[in-house]
C-alpha cells in the first residue's frame, strides 16, 4: 500500500487528507486523516470527488489564444512560449505607455493559485500596487480590521474553549468540515453555543442561545452585548486598565448612543435574550468568536469586525487559553509575506494603489502605518495575513479599468479567479474587462471570466503539485502536501507563469528557482535540507506558541495597546469608535431583502458546476423563500422566479423553507452553467444584483453590502432578464 | 488564582502533544504512541466521537 499526505485545495479550508493506493498507476483514494488531533477525519464530498473535478473533459490543458471577439468562445491552441512571448510584449508596451500601475491582478489564493507569494513578488518588482482578491470580502478584510485594533488576526482555540459564538456561521459536514469537527468536539466537552442568524440554521437548532437578528445588524448586536458587559462590569478590569486605550470614549458612546432598548429595536431581538447571550459570553472561562464571512460583507463591516475584536479583548479572551490565540508564522519556514517583497515597491507607487485614500483599511495605507509596530512585535514589517492586508479596493479598480478614473488600468490578469462573479456589480466588472488592452486568465476551466480573456494559461490542480500551506499566515500551522500525479497535458504551476513572464520582462534574477519544488526547498532551508526532507518529518508542523505574549511585547498597534479608540481611523478622518449604520433601506419598489451566501454543500464559490456527480443533487440555482412571501408574490415550490434589485435581475428556482424568516430572500453565490452556450453568465450570478453604490459600501473598506440588499421577487413568466441587465440604465448611478 | 494557571498549563501541554502527534515518526514505537494518543483523544468523547459526520446530514443538502 502506498500512502501519501495531501492538503486539499478544492476549497479554502485546507483539510489534510490521506491518499492511498495498492499499485502504482492506479488512482489514489482520498480519505480524512484520523491521526490529525485537531480535526480527525475531516473531508467533504468535494474532496472525495476531486478526481471527478480535475479529470473532467472541460479541463483546459493547453494554452489558448482568443481568435474571435471577446466572449465569443473561439480559441486556438498555442505553445507556452508563444503565449508568454506575446503576453510579455503586450504588457511591456502597456507599462511603457501608462506606467506599471496600469496592471491589475485578481487572485484567489487557493485552487491553482497556492503560489508562495509569487504574484505579489512580480507585481512589486514591476511597480504595480493594484492587486485585488475576493478575500477583500471574505476573511482578508477581517484580518486587516483586526490588525487595526490589536495588530494581529487571532486564531480560535476551540480545543480549550467553553463558549463559541457563531455570527451567521453554519459549519457542517460538507463545508468548513475541519472547523465543524472542532466545534462539535467543543460542544461535546460542554462548551456553550450561541448562534446569531436571521435564518434558523442547523447550528441554530443546536444552540444554547439563538438570536434571530435582522440581516445586517451584527454591529448593533455587538454594541448591545458591550452595553450589558460594561454596565454590569463583566469585563476584565485589569486588562482594560493595562492594555487598552479609549475605554472611556467607548463606554460613553455605548451607554449614551446605544441603550439596550434601541439595540432591541434595530436587531429585532428582545432585550432579555441579548442580555443572556452577553452574560454567557463574558462569564465563560475562555470564549471564542470564530471568523465568519457574515460580518465581512455589510455596509458597517469595519465596525462589526472591530466590535467582535473589542469583545474578545475586554473580556480577557485575547491570547488566553480557550480564547483567541495570536500565533506568529513559523519562523522555520520563509513566509509568503517575506517572499512577496513589499519593501521593494516604492512608497510613491503604494500611494497610487486604487482606494488608498478613499477606503484605506486593507490597503497599503494601513500596512505602512502598522509597519513599525509589526516589526517590533512580530519581527516582520509586512505581515500579509490571509493575503488581505495590503490590497487595492475592488470597486475602485474596476472603475479605473472601465473609465480610466483616476488613471487608466489597461492590463488585467485573473489568476485562478472567476473575477466577473467574485465581486459586486457584474455589469461594471464586465465593462472593465472589455476595456482592457490585455486580459489573461490562469485557469483550470473556461469560466465566464476566462471566456473574456485574450489568453488562457492552463493551471495545475492541487493533486498535481507539491505544496506548503502556512494557514494564510493566520495560525502558526504549516501543512505539507505530496504530489500525486503529473499535471494534465501542458498544465503548469502558477510559479512557472510568473517565472516565464519575469524572464521576459528583465526580472529573471528574482525568480531563480527552476520549479516549484526548488522554491519550496528555499522556503524550508532554515530548518531542513530540502522540502522532501521537511515533508518526511512533518505532515503538519505546529509552531511554538506562548499564551499572553503581548505581556512581553505589547500589541502591534501605534500605541502598543488594544485600540478601542482607533488612532488610525481617527487620523484618516473616519469615526474612531465603532457604530451601527442602517442597511440599505427597503421600499415599496424593493420590499424584500436578499441575503447572499448559502454555502451549498456541493460547491465552493463559483467552482465545480461542471461536475455531474456534484450537480446531480443540485441541478439548478435555488433561492430560499418563506412560504408567506411565496404566497404573497404568486410563487410555488419549483417555480422559476426573478429576483431584482436596483442593480439588476437574476433567475432562480424557488425552494420554500420553514427556516426562512418572512421578508428575507436567500440566494447562493457564484452560479453559472458550463453546459450553456453563453455559460449562463447573465442568468443567475449574485454579482448582478449586488450593488456598489456608496450607501451599499462599507465606508472604511469600500466592500459591498451582501446581507440584506433591497429586492423584489416575481414569477419569471416571459421576462427577458438580459434586456433588463443590459438596458441603457447607467450602472454607475 | 490556581484555576487559571491550571487551565494555562493544560492548554500548553495539549499544544505540545499536538506538535508531537503531527510529526511523521519513523520509529515504530513512536508511531504506536501516536496512534494511542489519537485513540485516547477521540475516545474521551465516547465510543463514537465523530458520529455527527455520518448520522447528521446537512439541511442544505436536500434539494
Amino acid at each position: 500500500m502506498e500512502t501519501k499526505y495531501v492538503n486539499c485545495a478544492t476549497c479554502d479550508i485546507a483539510c489534510q487528507l490521506v491518499a492511498t493506493r495498492q499499485h502504482s498507476g492506479q488512482r489514489y483514494t482520498l480519505e480524512g486523516d484520523f491521526e490529525n488531533p485537531l480535526a480527525p477525519g475531516a473531508i467533504c464530498a468535494k474532496g472525495r470527488l476531486s478526481h471527478d473535478i480535475f479529470e473532467h473533459e472541460n479541463r483546459v490543458t493547453q494554452p489558448l489564444k482568443r481568435v474571435g471577439e471577446r466572449g465569443e468562445g473561439r480559441w486556438q491552441t498555442i505553445s507556452w512560449d508563444q503565449a508568454m512571448d506575446e503576453i510579455a510584449e503586450k504588457l511591456a508596451k502597456i507599462v511603457d505607455q501608462y506606467g506599471p500601475e496600469s496592471l491589475a491582478v485578481s487572485s484567489g489564493p487557493w485552487n491553482c493559485s497556492t503560489e508562495s507569494g509569487m504574484t505579489r513578488r512580480f507585481m512589486n518588482l514591476l511597480g504595480s500596487p493594484n492587486y485585488i482578491s475576493p478575500v477583500a470580502l471574505c476573511m482578508g478584510n477581517t484580518a486587516a480590521v483586526n490588525r487595526l485594533t490589536y495588530g494581529w488576526f487571532p486564531f480560535p482555540d476551540f480545543e480549550n474553549t467553553q463558549c463559541v459564538v457563531l455570527f451567521g456561521h453554519n459549519p457542517h459536514n460538507q463545508s468548513w468540515v475541519m472547523e465543524y469537527i472542532r466545534l462539535r468536539l467543543a460542544e461535546k466537552r460542554g462548551a456553550k453555543l450561541i448562534v446569531l442568524d436571521p435564518r434558523r440554521s442547523q447550528s441554530a437548532d443546536r444552540a444554547d442561545i439563538y438570536l434571530p437578528l435582522k440581516p445586517g445588524t451584527d454591529a448593533a448586536m455587538c454594541l448591545g452585548w458591550l452595553n450589558v458587559i460594561i454596565e454590569e462590569g463583566l469585563y476584565d478590569k485589569a486588562f482594560v486598565r493595562d492594555w487598552t486605550v479609549g475605554f472611556k470614549q467607548l463606554k460613553d458612546r455605548i451607554l449614551n448612543d446605544y441603550p439596550l432598548e434601541k439595540i432591541a429595536e434595530i436587531t429585532g431581538v428582545n432585550q432579555s435574550l441579548i442580555r443572556e447571550a452577553a452574560r454567557t459570553y463574558a462569564n465563560a472561562k475562555g470564549a471564542i468568536i470564530p471568523w465568519t464571512a457574515i460580518t465581512d460583507q455589510q455596509n458597517s463591516s469595519t465596525s462589526a469586525i472591530r466590535l467582535q475584536s473589542i469583545l474578545r479583548a475586554i473580556t480577557g479572551n485575547l491570547d488566553a487559553p480557550g480564547g483567541e490565540m495570536m500565533m506568529a508564522p513559523d519562523t522555520d519556514v520563509i513566509s509568503e509575506s517575506e517572499l512577496e517583497l513589499h519593501q521593494r515597491l516604492p512608497l510613491s507607487q503604494k500611494q497610487k494603489q486604487l482606494g488608498f485614500n478613499e477606503h484605506p483599511v486593507f490597503t497599503y495605507h494601513a500596512m505602512e502605518k502598522l509597519r513599525g509596530p509589526a516589526k517590533r512585535v512580530w519581527g516582520m514589517e509586512y505581515p500579509n495575513q490571509v493575503k488581505g492586508t495590503c490590497m487595492a479596493v475592488p470597486s475602485n479598480v474596476f472603475r479605473a479599468m472601465a473609465h480610466g478614473d483616476p488613471y487608466p488600468v489597461k492590463a488585467f490578469f485573473s489568476i485562478a479567479n472567476n473575477t466577473l462573479m467574485g465581486y459586486a456589480n457584474q455589469r461594471l466588472i464586465y465593462d472593465a474587462i472589455m476595456n482592457q488592452e490585455l486580459m489573461v486568465s490562469f485557469e483550470q476551466f473556461v469560466t465566464p471570466t476566462a471566456n473574456l480573456s485574450d489568453y488562457i494559461l492552463p493551471g495545475d490542480s492541487w493533486m498535481e503539485r507539491p505544496n506548503l500551506h502556512a494557514a494564510f499566515e493566520w495560525g502558526g500551522v504549516v501543512q505539507t502536501s505530496d504530489q500525486l500525479y503529473q499535471p494534465a497535458g501542458e498544465c503548469r504551476n502558477v510559479y512557472d507563469f510568473w517565472k516565464l513572464l519575469a524572464q521576459r520582462m528583465g526580472m529573471k534574477e528574482h525568480f531563480p528557482w527552476n520549479n516549484i519544488t526548488e522554491l519550496l526547498d528555499h522556503r524550508v532551508a532554515n530548518h531542513a535540507h530540502s522540502f522532501e526532507d521537511f515533508k518526511s518529518r512533518y505532515k503538519i508542523k505546529l509552531a511554538d506558541y506562548q499564551y499572553h505574549k503581548y505581556r512581553q511585547t505589547g500589541f502591534a498597534t501605534p500605541t502598543g495597546k488594544v485600540e478601542l479608540f482607533s488612532t488610525l481611523l481617527d487620523d484618516w478622518g473616519f469615526d474612531p469608535l465603532p457604530y451601527h449604520r442602517d442597511p440599505p433601506a427597503t421600499s415599496s419598489e424593493f420590499p424584500l431583502q436578499l441575503f447572499v451566501g448559502v454555502r451549498e454543500p456541493q460547491f465552493f464559490q463559483s467552482g465545480q458546476r461542471h461536475v455531474e456527480s456534484l450537480r446531480k443533487s443540485n441541478r439548478e440555482p435555488r433561492t430560499f423563500l418563506n412560504h408567506e412571501d411565496a404566497q404573497l408574490y404568486g410563487l410555488q415550490d419549483g417555480d422559476w422566479a426573478c429576483i431584482e434589485s436596483v442593480n439588476g435581475v437574476i433567475k432562480m428556482k424557488v425552494l420554500i423553507r420553514d427556516d426562512m424568516p418572512k421578508g428575507l430572500v436567500r440566494i447562493p453565490h457564484g452560479w453559472w452553467k458550463p453546459e450553456n452556450p453563453d455559460l449562463g453568465t447573465w442568468d443567475h450570478s449574485d454579482a448582478i444584483v449586488v450593488a456598489d453604490y456608496d450607501e451599499h459600501l462599507d465606508r472604511e473598506q469600500g466592500i459591498p453590502h451582501l446581507k440584506g440588499v433591497p429586492c423584489r421577487v416575481y414569477p419569471m413568466g416571459d421576462t427577458n432578464i438580459n434586456d433588463k441587465n443590459f438596458d441603457s440604465k447607467d450602472k454607475e448611478g | 488564582m490556581m484555576l487559571p494557571r491550571l487551565r494555562l498549563k493544560r492548554a500548553e501541554i495539549s499544544l505540545a502533544m499536538g506538535q508531537f502527534v503531527l510529526k511523521k515518526h519513523h520509529n515504530r514505537f513512536m508511531r504506536l504512541l501516536v496512534k494511542l494518543i489519537c485513540w485516547i483523544n477521540r475516545h474521551r468523547y465516547g465510543k463514537d466521537a465523530l458520529d455527527f459526520l455520518v448520522t447528521e446530514k446537512t439541511h442544505d443538502d436536500h434539494f
